[in-house]
This record gives structure tokens, sequence and C-alpha cells, in this order.
């Protein structure tokens, strides 16, 4: 049985195979991980990858870091003599090594440990996977594909990305009429007078030039239109 | 602005067979979570797959109680404690080996606040208001995907306070699954 959460990852290690797959989790997981550790399997110079602000060029998925980051990288590498000290105080370990049986016993550990793991193309030890991620302004998305095809999810994820981005635009325009709301609400002078929010928001969200501003993507023209919409004498209700 | 939650959180799906849920509240909120987990609970599910459910309050809706009385899945597997929640509530209930998630949703939010700490320092995960490690958005559970939308702030992080917009999303995008040619 699976169930889909967002999980706050302080740390997260990944014990990075030959074939490369780890790395491109170790990107992701710099996105959305304080911090990262990769234990490599080969021996690698590196004391820490650098990810520049700006966008994922490898990935499938249209993701970016909104400022540099970097993962560490330990100097010994991974083997059945460190991979427990290497994942003390991790809240979620991945892999990709080709060692299946450090592998059975990164998995068991965690497991032990309470820690989710994620053995890169082995299901059987798993208990935690990635989904495709649509991440939009103001909307994050994560689609899985149940442990069935994940060619089929990510093809989804591509066609409906757009049709996301354009709702998370409309999600943070919404939190701003939200302020136009409550502003005008403190210029009222007593409670009785306050506006609902909900009607209020629906009033806008469902007004024909609004929406046209948005799908336009001329965001301050909409959001002006919505501050007079609020700011009518019937405060949009 | 949202600073009270201002983390990034990676969306994932979790295997939650055998696992041991805990839900400390018994009112809206947590019937709310109870209601996700049973409906995303497949109705051939192995016995020893079922995850195990545990609610502690000294009030629980009687609703909550008897939808898991009502689900014959959940037979013998959930425990209701109608008291206050104690700190050594977690050691008592916690086994070894097992994935445990807290849920923190009573009406005191100092108490809520107090149990995500504790659940941190154990290194469980937790969610609880003002102190959450792990988050259920607008889940859509459809054949062949399973999807979760949150709603982010302006400054890209997840605040989750704009539930409905994530709803709606979700929705929006299962209408699409369901009306778009493949």
């Amino acid at each position: 049985m699976y169930m889909p959460f967002m999980i706050q990852i302080r740390k997260a290690v990944v014990f990075a195979g030959e074939r490369g797959e780890g790395l491109q989790k170790v990107e992701k997981l710099s996105i959305y991980a304080d911090q990262v550790l990769v234990i490599p399997e080969k021996h690698c110079d590196y004391q820490e990858i650098l990810f520049p602000a700006g966008p994922i060029v490898h990935g499938t998925e249209i993701l970016e870091f909104s400022s540099a980051k970097t993962a560490k990288v330990q100097a010994k590498i991974a083997n059945k003599n460190n991979y427990k000290q290497a994942i003390k105080g991790a809240d979620f370990v991945c892999s990709d090594l080709l060692d299946r049986k450090l592998n059975q016993k990164i998995f068991a550990y965690c497991k032990k440990k309470g820690i989710r793991c994620n053995v890169i193309d082995t299901k059987d030890l798993c208990d935690t996977w990635f989904m495709s991620l649509i991440d939009v302004p103001g909307m994050l998305v994560g689609i899985s594909s149940k442990g069935g095809c994940a060619y089929y999810s990510k093809q989804s994820r591509q066609e409906l990305h757009e049709q996301i981005r354009a709702r998370g635009q409309m999600s943070l325009a919404l939190v701003e009429v939200k302020e136009f709301i409550k502003q005008a609400n403190n210029k009222m002078d007593g409670p009785t007078l306050g506006l609902s929010v909900i009607p209020t928001l629906a009033k806008v969200y469902n007004d024909q030039t609004f929406r046209n501003f948005m799908a336009r993507e001329q965001n301050q023209d909409a959001l002006e239109y919505a501050r007079s919409i609020v700011a009518a004498p019937t405060g949009g209700q | 602005m949202h600073s009270k939650q201002a983390r990034f959180l990676l969306p994932v799906s979790l295997e939650i067979d055998g696992a041991h849920l805990i839900f400390v509240g018994g009112g809206r909120a947590i019937e709310r979570k109870i209601s996700q987990v049973l409906q995303l609970m497949p109705q051939d599910i192995e016995a020893s797959m079922v995850p195990s459910i545990t609610i502690v309050a000294p009030q629980i809706l009687i609703a909550i109680k008897n939808t898991l009385l009502a689900d014959q899945r959940m037979t013998g597997n959930y425990n209701l404690i109608e008291r206050g929640f104690k700190p050594d509530d977690l050691d008592q209930l916690l086994g070894p080996d097992v994935y445990q998630l807290v849920w923190a949703m009573t009406s005191d939010s100092s108490l809520n606040q107090s149990i995500g700490q504790l659940c941190r320092h154990k290194g469980i995960w937790c969610n609880a208001s003002g102190n959450r490690s792990f988050r259920q958005g607008a889940v859509l559970n459809q054949a062949g995907f399973l999807l979760n939308v949150q709603s982010l702030d302006g400054e890209h992080r997840l605040d989750g306070a704009r539930p409905a917009a994530a709803g709606a999303l979700r929705d929006k995008i299962k209408e699409f699954l369901c009306t778009c040619p493949l």
C-alpha cells in the first residue's frame, strides 16, 4: 500500500554507483533536502558537488535550483564497513550501488532505524519512491505510477505541466487577492462590514476579465483589476 | 510571511504496509486523515499488510469510530485510547522494526507542537501543526496513478495554506486523466 506524502529531508545520503543514476538523485535531492552526503562507489577526487542556480540540465523534469547548492562527497568509498557511519543522522537514503549484498545491508539497516530507503531499480529494497514532479510557482505536484509504468507517469507529467503552471500562477494571484481583502476589511469601520474571504475570492476567480488577464499572463493587470473588484462598494459580493 | 512552515518538502510515495499510524486527536481533521488512509488501502489487501491505527484523544468523534468499525480490513487493526496524550505514549506505542507516522491534530496547538518536537527528537516522522516533517496534500488515487498536489507560497516553499487550490487542481488533473485520449 502506497501513500503519497511531502517529506522534509534534513539529511539525505546517496550511495552513488558507477551507473550515474545516483548522481541524478543527488541533483534532485539537493533541491529539496537541507543536506546531501554522497558516498561514491569508486574513489572520487571531489569533496563536494556544486549545483549552480538555474535549471537542471540533464533531468527529464523541469526543475531548477533557486540558489546554488552543494552536496558533500565522502572521502571513503562505500563498503560494508562504513555504511552505518555514513547513514547516521539521515532521514532518507538512496543507493544505486551495483553490489546487491551491500544494498541489502543498507536497506535492512535503514528499516531497523526507521530511515526511509530507495535502492534504484530494485523494488524489493525500496519503501520509498520518488515521484515525477511538476514544480512550478504556486504549485508542486508529484505523480507516481504506483510501481507500474514510470514512462506513462512521465508522459502525463509533460502533458500536464503547462496546465499546472497556469494554475500555479492563479494560486499565487489569489494569495495576493486575499491580502487585498484583508486590507479592505481593515479599512472598514466595524466587523459587520467585513468582506467574507471565500465569496470575494470566488467573485474574483470567476470574473472573466480577471481570467483573461491571467490567461495572457498579464498578472499585474489582473491584480490591479482584482483590487478594483475588492474595493468596489459592494466589496465584490 | 509563511515562515511557520517555510521548508522545502519532497513529494514521495511511501510504502506503509504494516506501518503503525498514530493519530493524536479525535476531531474532524483526524477523521479526514483516516478516511484518506482507508481510501488508499486496496480492498483486497493482505491482512499482514494492513497498517495499524492508534488514536489517542479524550474524545473521539463517533464518525471515526463508526468508520473504523465498519471497515472489515481494520478489524483487529485499530486501537482507541480515550484519554489525553502523555509524553511517554510514544515509547509505549512504538514498536521496533516498524515504520511509524504520527499525526498530532488536537485543538491544543502547544500540545501539537510539543508532540512534533518529541517525534523529531526520536527521529519519527510527524505531521503536527507548526512542526511538520511530512504533509499530505490533495491526493488522487486513480488506477495506475498516485498524485499529490500541494500549494506553494510566493517564495516557492510549501505552505499548504490553500488546500482548496490544491484540491481544485487535483480535480482538474483527474478530469484531464479521465478524458484525455491516450
